[in-house]
């Protein structure tokens, strides 16, 4: 009798302690973590080109940015940034064909059309007013969703966070984007080089606050960076079917 | 008699576990309440720092599990490795870190609007969608992980446009735990805190 007592008591003894380990798994060491490394091999010499990168922002561009918000209103700066996205309209357009993506081949098309012409020249973006949203898509992403894996994290001159993959893509748009060829076609390649880096002073612009606060609230700004862009890249990607992908697939906690 | 007390276990376990019981209602309308709150915060005059920073700390700490956000951005060896005040520690100084991060970034307000679009529940997590619109800017998504934590529902990570908070966080502090350990990352975390108020974008 005093035997079969015993048993029960260390089989509740036994359950209990289950329970308890159950509810508390988070409280003790216990924390499963499936966060993927990022895959940086060539860590010291992008922290390398990395710190190129921030003596270039802190002389050039960074008071490049606040001299143009300073000068130019809001409205104008807004026209400028609306102009120069519409011009990667056509090559968004071909990527999303590329990637199978018939509903944004046409989305893009349309955006083209209309911010061309009723939105003179792309100044005015009429075509997010009426419904047609922006989807930008590039050979990056193309390349992303035909399989190719992103390869190692690679920090480009002036260009900042990208991967072997996104850099290729880049590469790519300088020889197969239609407005670039139309500007090399008609010997006007100036116009590449100028229409690069206004798009790097507006986007400093937009963004002046926001990096500078991330910087001065990161310990190490080159990791911080690493992990914006990489998991800012890989849901873009995976933005073909946000429905369907656990936003939080690669990181558990139990 | 055996048999019961093994079914009366069994059916005990399973509804201690605080996270059967969270629904994607009850995650819903408790992801609508902090949407409310953080738009409360945006209305803030942006001079009155000290209130904007006071608010953010109080909805982080009724909304978020940062007890738990904070073990994991450590992970498993470090918490291990750490006595409870190391811990106790680093989990008060992390949470004014947070604030003094999202009371930088956190803008003005300028007609956004928060919205809730759906709710999926996935093993003992809700993963709540939302969006933040606006006149001025691009929409904004925004994916919050709820779990039950002792019958209430706690944020454990949200995502912004992809970019999760525990994960940044984790990459920017992995460094440093490396080279220096958790009372260097700690030290570090201090000095940083110290730093003066940030200019707020749109200020």
């Amino acid at each position: 009798m005093l035997k079969c007592n015993l048993k029960v008591f260390i089989k509740i003894l036994v359950l209990v302690t289950l329970v308890f380990i159950t509810n508390c798994s988070v409280n003790n060491s216990n924390i499963v973590d499936k966060t993927p490394e990022a895959e940086d091999p060539w860590e010291n010499l992008n922290r390398g080109t990395f710190a190129f990168n921030q003596t270039f922002d802190k002389y050039l561009l960074a008071p490049l940015a606040k001299g143009y918000r300073f000068v130019f209103p809001a409205e104008i700066r807004t026209g400028v940034r609306n102009f120069l996205s519409n011009l990667s309209e056509p090559w968004s357009s071909i990527n999303s064909a590329l990637q199978g993506d018939l509903k944004n081949t046409g989305n893009t098309l349309a955006r083209f059309v209309i911010n061309s012409t009723i939105g003179i020249l792309g100044i005015f973006d009429v075509a997010t007013e009426i419904g047609f949203e922006k989807q930008k898509e590039d050979f990056g992403q193309t390349l992303a969703i035909h399989g190719v894996g992103p390869g190692p994290y690679l920090v480009l001159p002036f260009l900042g966070p990208s991967t072997v993959r996104d850099a290729l893509g880049k590469i790519t748009s300088l020889y197969a984007d239609p407005v670039t060829l139309a500007l090399e076609r008609n010997n006007k390649d100036e116009w590449i080089w100028i229409g690069m880096a206004l798009k790097g002073i507006d986007f400093r612009e937009q963004n002046l606050e926001k990096i500078d606060n991330l910087n001065a609230t990161s310990v190490d700004f080159y990791a911080t960076l690493r992990s914006l862009y990489l998991e800012r890249r890989s849901s873009m990607i995976r933005n073909q079917n946000t429905d369907e992908t656990d936003p939080f697939q690669d990181f558990d906690v139990e | 008699m055996n048999l019961f007390i093994k079914s009366f276990f069994i059916f005990f376990l399973f509804f201690s576990n605080p996270a059967f019981s969270l629904d994607a209602e009850k995650a819903k309308n408790f992801v609508v309440d902090i949407g409310n709150q953080a738009i409360k915060i945006l209305k803030i005059p942006v001079d009155d720092k000290e209130k904007r920073k006071n608010e953010l700390r109080n909805l982080l700490q009724e909304k978020f599990d940062m007890e738990l956000i904070s073990k994991v951005i450590l992970g498993g060896n470090v918490v291990k490795n750490s006595s409870s005040a190391q811990l106790k520690k680093f989990a008060e100084i992390f949470e004014l870190h947070i604030v003094k991060i999202y009371s930088s970034q956190l803008g003005t307000y300028k007609g956004q609007v928060f919205e809730v679009n759906n709710t999926e529940i996935k093993k003992k997590d809700a993963f709540v969608y939302s969006t933040i619109t606006s006149p001025d800017y691009p929409t904004t998504n925004i994916v919050w992980r709820i779990r039950e934590r002792n019958t209430v529902p706690k944020v454990i990570d949200m995502q912004v446009e992809g970019v999760s908070l525990l994960r940044t966080k984790k990459n920017d502090f992995a460094m440093i735990l490396n080279q220096v350990g958790l009372e260097g990352l700690i030290e570090k975390l201090d000095e940083m805190n110290k730093i003066s108020d940030l200019k707020i974008p749109g200020e």
